[in-house]
């Protein structure tokens, strides 16, 4: 049974989600919120596999919920709801952890699929959004300032750069020769480097302007 | 009045008995004029004190030359000498006729057949310095007489003491050899010395404007001490006390060695210089004690100049190894020159009795050669110096227009910066209005018109509309240029359309390189363009395959990417442009994107639409 908890401001996709959700039979919706201040304590609550969360609300930014939810350390599948997956949006949430994103205007069956997927191990990505991960945590940085805390590894690297070109899952996994299961966990172990070398580099920020005091 | 009467008379009587003498020895050179003798033998009286001595008289060779330390004289002491030489008139030509005569010292006089002829001197107390110097009396048409002639020098001297080498012949004849003689033993003395005094005084100057460089100092120094010493070879008089002047003849020979071995020490950058300049200076305090007080030889100066001198060498041949180049060579050549002055000097030109008037010094020319050899060397340098100056000049330059380049394009690539900063956060804020307006309304409007089970067609339109939107956004994302990664895009959020349609994807993108001029506009066309192309796929074609991809290709020799989609469905009229107006406006997006668009279609195999996209545009 997968517990999903959802914080989206909107009624009607909430509504939508939530039923979706319910309608599973390997589902189930353990709490919803439709604000920061009530997803703040649903987090601290606790109790669900899957959190659904929604970028834009109403009394903050969603952000800072995901990263609430990274920081206690569950093992918790966070997904961006998003109506583009515009990378700006999609990477901010990946570098505070999460793990993927639903579209809004996906079908709802689709969403479900998201939802197993994700479960299972697998994170979706566009090409754009590859294609800038591919910049931002390339394999050799060595004229980077900060060496990469989590640097990428070869394959991980040629997986990005096939979906950077468009190709499909299952396209990568046909020339890598592994199966489209891989390519996804590839692609959830990337977002995870993703964000333990942004939380990196935010610490040597921070260090280096002196708000962290040296132990 | 009684005494030139009485001295006639002993001449007159002297001259008797040496008539009863043998003629004197003499060579004959025939020249065109005339022959031209010269006495090899002669009969001397040699006196002490100025008085010329009138018996005495011996055989002896000639030029008689006595040197002071020969007789255990001293100098300020007067001696004094007479010659006679006797000849047959015979032996000489009809022409006029002119006596020279060279290393005969100090003052004398010349008579021919008791006949005074000529003198070096205006009075007795003259102190004149004739050793170095030749000189010429025409004689008279009267002068001589048929059969035994006679000659007679009489000198007297402070110093060394000498009836030197005498000749007769024609004027002409002597007088060319005299003027070779006069020039280089007087003239080019004096000259090269006052011109090393001049070379030294310009040195000085130099010095003073550049105190850090102490080889000028010395090599000013240097002019004036060897101006001192060759003083003596082009003098007329001596200019005080002809003992004191010899002494500071000597003195200057060592000193000014070592203030050439000074300047050239700082000149190659010896090091420890200053400490063996120093110790060369204070050698000579002793030497001078030992020169003056006890009498010693000239040689406790000589031994060590060319001791010196021979070091010196020795250093400079190491010195223009090290540094061949003009500025070294020069000086050090001329430095390698030096002893081979002093050993001509000694053994060629002194002969083994002193300088005897045959051939000329030549270390009198020491100083002013290396004086040229330094203004030679000093000339390269300030030439090089100029030349540095003008290529430091030049790289200034070049580095001032180089800096002002990298400013101008760090200040545009500031510029940039700003404006894309400016664009992106513009870009931003349209996302989000995107986002929370359009897209949230459009979104909440599809949800609600899938759950009240409206029409299909409105579901259709507001999915037309998001995905519209999407695209709009998608081409709002930086992909610089990435024109693969942008289509990709598309084929991600196609993909359920795709699905839905039954339709399988082939994906055959090859690596392109970026294209330079794909903005946000630009990007929205391609999108367009490859929109409009799948949509025409999926609602006409009744296509089960859909190949998309690109590769590099030229066309007309220009780089650029080729872009492709190809079906395999009905095809449609080419010529009637079946699918409406959807062609038509990619053709219009594919004009505005320099590109050229392509299609053909047929009913056996589907339908093929190309975009060639030029990865440089042609203004």
């Amino acid at each position: 049974m997968i517990r999903v908890a959802i914080i989206e401001d909107d009624p009607v996709m909430r509504g939508l989600l939530s039923g979706a959700v319910e309608a599973c039979d390997d589902m189930m919706v353990t709490a919803t919120a439709d604000n920061v201040a009530a997803a703040s304590g649903m987090i601290e609550a606790g109790g669900y596999d899957v959190l659904l969360c929604d970028l834009g609300l109403p009394d903050g930014n969603g952000v800072t919920l995901i990263r609430q939810e990274a920081l206690t350390g569950r093992d918790t599948d966070i997904l961006v709801i998003t109506i583009f997956a515009n990378q700006n949006k999609v990477l901010d949430a990946i570098r505070a952890g999460a793990r993927g994103y639903l579209l809004k205007d996906e079908r709802i069956e689709d969403c479900i699929e998201a939802i197993r997927n994700i479960r299972r191990g697998g994170s979706p990505i566009s090409p754009i959004i590859a294609r800038q991960l591919l910049g931002q945590i390339g394999p050799e940085q060595s004229n980077a300032p900060v060496p990469l805390a989590s640097p990428l590894s070869e394959r991980e690297y040629e997986v990005l750069n096939l979906l950077s070109r468009g190709f499909s899952n299952s396209e990568c996994a046909e020339i890598l020769t592994v199966s489209a299961n891989t390519i996804g966990t590839h692609v959830k172990n990337i977002y995870r480097k993703l964000e333990v070398n942004s939380r990196a580099e935010a610490l040597f920020e921070a260090s280096s302007h002196g708000l962290l005091a040296r132990q | 009045m009684l005494r030139p009467l009485l001295i006639s008379l002993l001449a007159l009587f002297l001259a008797g008995e040496a008539m009863a003498q043998l003629p004197s020895k003499f060579t004959t050179t025939p020249t065109e004029k005339g022959p031209v003798i010269e006495f090899l033998d002669g009969d001397f009286a040699v006196g002490n004190g100025a008085e010329f001595p009138a018996q005495g008289f011996q055989r002896a060779a000639s030029p008689n030359i006595i040197r002071v330390r020969d007789k255990n004289w001293r100098t300020g002491d007067f001696h004094s000498m007479v010659g006679r030489f006797s000849f047959d008139r015979s032996a000489l030509g009809r022409e006029p006729l002119a006596l020279y005569t060279v290393s005969t010292r100090n003052q004398f006089t010349v008579l021919v057949n008791g006949r005074e002829i000529g003198r070096n001197f205006a009075q007795p107390g003259d102190q004149v310095l004739a050793w170095y110097r030749p000189y010429l009396f025409p004689l008279a048409a009267d002068s001589l007489v048929a059969g035994r002639n006679w000659v007679e020098v009489r000198a007297n001297s402070q110093d060394s003491l000498a009836i030197g080498r005498i000749i007769i012949g024609p004027n002409s004849a002597i007088r060319a050899n005299y003027s070779t003689q006069f020039f280089w033993q007087i003239t080019a003395p004096m000259a090269a010395s006052f011109a090393m005094l001049v070379l030294g005084a310009l040195a000085f100057l130099f010095w003073l404007g550049r105190r850090q460089e102490a080889e000028l100092a010395w090599l000013s120094l240097s002019t004036v001490l060897w101006f001192l010493r060759n003083y003596q070879y082009f003098a007329e008089v001596t200019p005080f006390q002809m003992d004191v002047f010899n002494a500071l003849t000597v003195y200057a020979t060592y000193f000014a060695s070592v203030a050439t071995a000074a300047f050239y020490f700082c000149f190659t950058k010896l090091p420890k210089r200053n400490t063996i300049i120093l110790a060369l200076f204070l050698l000579g305090i002793p030497l001078a004690i030992a020169h003056s007080w006890y009498a010693a030889s000239n040689l406790v100066f000589y031994i060590p100049t060319t001791l010196l001198i021979f070091g010196v060498a020795f250093h400079a041949l190491f010195d223009v190894f090290r540094n061949p180049n003009i500025e070294h060579g020069a000086i050090g050549l001329a430095m390698m020159t030096v002893p081979f002055f002093s050993v001509y000097d000694v053994t060629i030109a002194n002969g083994h009795r002193g300088w005897n008037g045959n051939g000329f010094y030549l270390s009198v020319f020491g100083g002013f050669q290396y004086s040229v050899a330094f203004l030679i060397s000093f000339g390269k340098r300030a030439l090089d110096a100029f030349a540095e100056l003008a290529t430091a000049n030049v790289t200034l330059e070049q580095r001032i227009a180089e800096a002002r380049t990298e400013l101008a394009a760090s200040e545009a690539a500031r510029q940039q910066l700003v404006v894309g900063q400016a664009l992106a956060s513009e870009r931003e804020r349209l996302m989000q209005e995107m986002h929370d307006g359009i897209g949230s309304n459009l979104i909440t409007a599809l949800a609600v018109a899938r759950q009240q089970k409206q029409p299909t067609s409105t579901i259709k339109t507001l999915n037309r509309a998001l995905a519209d939107l999407k695209i709009t956004v998608d081409s709002l994302e930086p992909v610089e240029g990435d024109v693969v990664a942008l289509i990709g895009n598309l084929r991600h959020r196609m993909q359920g359309d795709l699905r839905d349609a039954g339709v399988v994807c082939k994906w055959e993108v090859e690596q392109c390189r970026t294209l330079p001029w794909l903005d946000a506009s630009n990007a929205l066309h391609v999108l367009r363009i490859f929109q409009e192309a799948i949509g025409n796929v999926l609602s006409h074609s009744q296509a089960t395959e859909i190949r998309i991809g690109c590769r590099e290709q030229p066309r007309e020799g220009e780089e650029g990417i080729l872009a492709y989609i190809a079906d395999n469905g009905i095809g449609f009229d080419v010529l009637n442009e079946a699918p409406g107006k959807g062609l038509a406006n990619i053709r219009a997006r594919a004009r505005s994107l320099y590109g050229v668009l392509t299609s053909e279609s047929n009913f056996s195999n589907g339908t093929m639409i190309e975009l060639w996209l030029p990865y440089r545009r042609s203004t």
